[in-house]
This record gives structure tokens, sequence and C-alpha cells, in this order.
């Protein structure tokens, strides 16, 4: 699942990690109670400086060997953690056996309920604010709320009118 | 005629009070269609409406063409055995003719080659039939909307719906997945079997007679709300019913999903006591959740009021 904090799972087979420097930093207090707890883990570098950066394939690959009961924990920033995410729920990775840790600007995409136009929506790492704020659709000008309702075939949130 | 209309219109309540239910009940005359007396009108409203915005209307995934043309000949077999007056197949081989008598129409193609249709087949034979058509196909587990047609939404947007689960479908909808009942009627529908399809009525209240209450159109038609008034009530605002019937379809083994919707102005539905007692009643109980999501909040009170008036008078 998304979530805004890893959290360290207890008892499982073993512990998968795919991140980047900045990841790291988030995933860390996770890997140290793994240390702690003498389990075993795997950690998979994606990333940095393009020499040591993980290809998808070989990604695919690691994540396609791992068997049951192995619980993975993946933070990247925003963009590229939505394309693993699906990766991950491609091969088999259940929502209670993964953890998605997004940093950065998040881009969220708003469908324009009045003419269908997407909207891309940066929200800043910073924002606490949970609920979107209200946009102007940029193609037909309509103030739009922001819903929760999404759509993974257009990979975007609904826009309600604002105002009537 | 305005007692036929009262006699013919699908009054949805039961009780004295509504919530969110599986109320799916067996559909006893298995036919996917109705035609009423507003057939020319709202067919013509239809195609107006599929050929100025096609993409709010119609939507299709590649892969519905196999269950397109099962609907097309689930439809037209409905239309020839319970309307043979009105629409006909002639067929030799899978060389096919479909008339249509109250348009005057005929379209003649080879079934199963969409080329030699002007449209899909799920868009042509949906501009044959006043009702809105969904078609959902199921797989792992689930059912996903993956093809459809639809002029008359309440509110709602093919376009952003079309591909999306059962679930992903109704997330919007207030207290019905807390309460489990989208999983309670996915279950449901999972189970249906073919030739024995059901059906059900859904209702909110509309502000205005538009059949096309799009969510693409909402700026405009959702501004009808602001001006209602207990004077204008009676004439202004409508019970609109959705009579929504679900078929499973044997070949591909997906669900066609009918929706024909009915609007009856509140000054028809007053003059039925019985009715009158009943509304009037339900909407003053209605949890405020249910009404928010069907968007009766801002003019309830002028509804009551002209209710509560025309209760008075009946005394
Ligand atoms: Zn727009």
């Amino acid at each position: 699942m998304n979530t805004e904090k890893a959290t360290f799972i207890p008892d499982k087979r073993k512990y998968l990690f795919l991140t980047d420097q900045k990841g790291l930093v988030i995933l860390q207090h996770v890997i140290d109670a793994v240390v702690e707890s003498n389990l075993p883990f795997e950690l998979v570098f994606i990333g940095g400086s393009s020499e040591d950066e993980t290809p998808q394939t070989d990604v695919s690959m690691w994540l396609s060997q791992q068997k049951m009961g192995n619980f993975l924990y993946v933070s990247l920033q925003w963009d590229k953690l939505d394309s693993i995410k699906r990766l991950a729920e491609d091969i088999g990775f259940s929502n209670e056996e993964a953890q998605y840790i997004g940093y950065g600007e998040k881009k969220t995409n708003v469908f324009c309920c009045r003419c269908h136009g997407i909207t891309v929506v940066r929200e800043k790492e910073t924002s606490e604010e949970k609920e979107l704020p209200e946009i102007r659709c940029k193609h037909c000008d309509l103030l739009l709320s922001v819903s929760d309702h999404y759509s993974s075939l257009r990979d975007a949130y609904l826009g309600y009118v604002a105002k009537l | 005629m305005q007692v036929d209309e009262l006699r013919r219109f699908p009054y949805p309540f039961k009780g004295d009070m509504y919530r969110y239910s599986n109320n799916s009940t067996p559909l006893e005359h298995a036919c996917s269609i109705e035609v009423t007396s507003g057939y020319l009108r709202e067919i013509g409203l239809k195609r107006k409406l599929l050929s100025k915005y096609p993409e709010r209307c119609y939507q299709s995934r590649s892969h519905t063409l196999q269950g397109q043309w099962e609907i097309l000949e689930f439809v037209s077999e409905h239309l020839t055995t319970y309307h043979p007056d009105k629409f006909m197949v002639r067929k030799n081989g899978n060389e096919w003719t479909f008339i249509n008598k109250l348009l005057r129409e005929e379209q003649s193609f080879t079934f199963g080659d969409e080329t030699t249709l002007p449209f899909e087949p799920l868009d042509f034979i949906g501009r044959h039939v006043q009702e809105d058509m969904i078609f959902m196909m199921q797989r792992d587990g689930d059912l996903f909307l993956d093809a459809g047609q639809l002029c008359f939404p309440a509110n709602w947007s093919l376009a952003f719906n079309v591909g999306m689960s059962f679930k992903e479908i109704h997330q919007p909808i207030p207290g019905f997945n807390e309460e489990k009942l989208d999983e309670r009627i996915l279950k449901f529908i999972m189970q249906m079997e073919a030739g024995d399809p059901w059906w059900r009525k859904n209702w909110s209240l509309m502000a205005g007679n538009r059949l096309d209450a799009s969510i693409e159109t909402f700026d405009e038609w959702g501004q009808d709300r602001k001006k209602v008034t207990k004077e204008n009530a009676g004439e202004f605002v409508h019970l609109r019913v959705e009579v929504q019937k679900l078929f499973r379809l044997p070949l591909t083994n997906g669900i066609l999903f009918t929706i024909h919707t009915h609007l009856l102005p509140l000054k028809k539905l007053a003059s039925k006591r019985e009715w009158l007692e009943q509304f009037t009643n339900i909407l003053a109980e209605l949890p405020s959740h249910i009404a928010e999501y069907k968007g009766i909040v801002s003019y309830r009170n002028s509804v009551l009021q002209y209710l509560e008036e025309r209760l008075k008078e009946r005394r």
C-alpha cells in the first residue's frame, strides 16, 4: 500500500528493499530493525548516477524470482514509484505484501468532468494538506474540485464542478 | 393519457423509508427493453447526443467486440419477440437485415463483421432502444465496465468510468463500501446465470426535466436546483426513476445492464394519495448522506413544503 512512512512488519520470510539514495534514508529505520532482528534481506539500488542504475527489466526479474512470504519495501520519487508499483502488482505482490513510500513532488492528473481534458497538478512534499485544492481545468477553464475517484485507465482523478 | 402515464410509471418505493440495499428481484418478463410512447422523441434525442458528443455517450474497449455482437443479437431477439409489430430481423446465414418499422429504417450487415455496420454493434443496437446499455465483462473474480452507450446518465461519466472494476465505479457513493454493499452486490451479480435476469429501480429527484443529466453538463442543469420553490416544485421537480435490468450473456459470460430512465413531475405523483403520503415520509426521513449524494439537499425543504401543502389539501 501507499503509505506516508515505512513501518517494520515483523515475522516475514525475507525483506526486499528497492530504493535510491534518498529513499534509503526514508527506509533506514526499517533496514535497521531487520538487521537487528537478524532477518534475511536483499537491497536493490536504482537511480542515482547512471552507472549503478538497475534497469527495469532486471528489477522485474528480481521481483519475479521472489517467493511467497517475502515483504517488499519501495521508496522512490513519486513519478518513478507508480511504475514500480504497477510492476510489482503485476508480478503478484499484494497490498499486504508491500509498502510504497514516495517522496518529492507528486504529480496528480485531474480529469475534467466537463471537457475530459487532463490537468496536471503538482503537490509539494511539504504540503501537509491531504485534500487537493480546487483547480482550474487548463482546457476549458472550469473550476474543479478534485475528488478521490480514480481511474487507472485514465490515470487520473475526477474533477467535479466546484461551484455552481 | 395522464392515467396511463401514472399507471405505467415505475414507482420505486416500498415502506416509509429509503436506504441503499441490494433491492434486485427476479425479472419475470425477461425483456431487456421497453418501448414507450416517448420512443420517437427519446431516440431522436439519443441520436443527437451521440453524434454531437460521441465520447461522452459511447465508450468501448477493443476486446469487447464479440460481446457487443452477442448484445446485438440478444437485444434484437427481444425486440422482435416482444414487439414483432415494430421490429423485424431477416436472416440468411450471417447476412442480416434489421428493420425498425417505427423509424422506417433498414440496415443490412454481415453478422460478426463490424465493417458492415455504420457503428460498433452495441452503438448500433443502442440507437434503436430508449435504454442506456452497459456491458460489464467478468474476469479475475471481478466485473469491469468495458463498453457502454450512455445518453441519459444520472450525473456520472462513462468516459471516466470506462475500464473500472465494479467497486471502483461505486467508490463515490457514501457508505456503500463501509457497509460492504459493493462487495455483496458484486457477489450477487457474479452469481447470476444466463436465463435468470434480475431488475431493480433506482431513484433520485431532478430539478428540471432533462433526461441527459450528464456530469459533463452539470454546470448547466445543476443551476436549476437553485430555481426550485414550493410554488414551482410540482411542475418543475421530477421524480427520476431508472429501471435497471441485468442479464447474464451466455456466450461471453458478460453482464448486460440496461437502464430505462423515467421522469414524473411531482404534481402527478401528488395526484395519487398513497404515493404522496409515502414519498413525503421518505423524503423527510432521508439521511443526509443519501440526500447529499442524490443532489437533493439544496431544495429538499422546498419540495417538502410543496408536498405537505398537497397533503393538507387532501385532508
Ligand atoms: Zn475542462
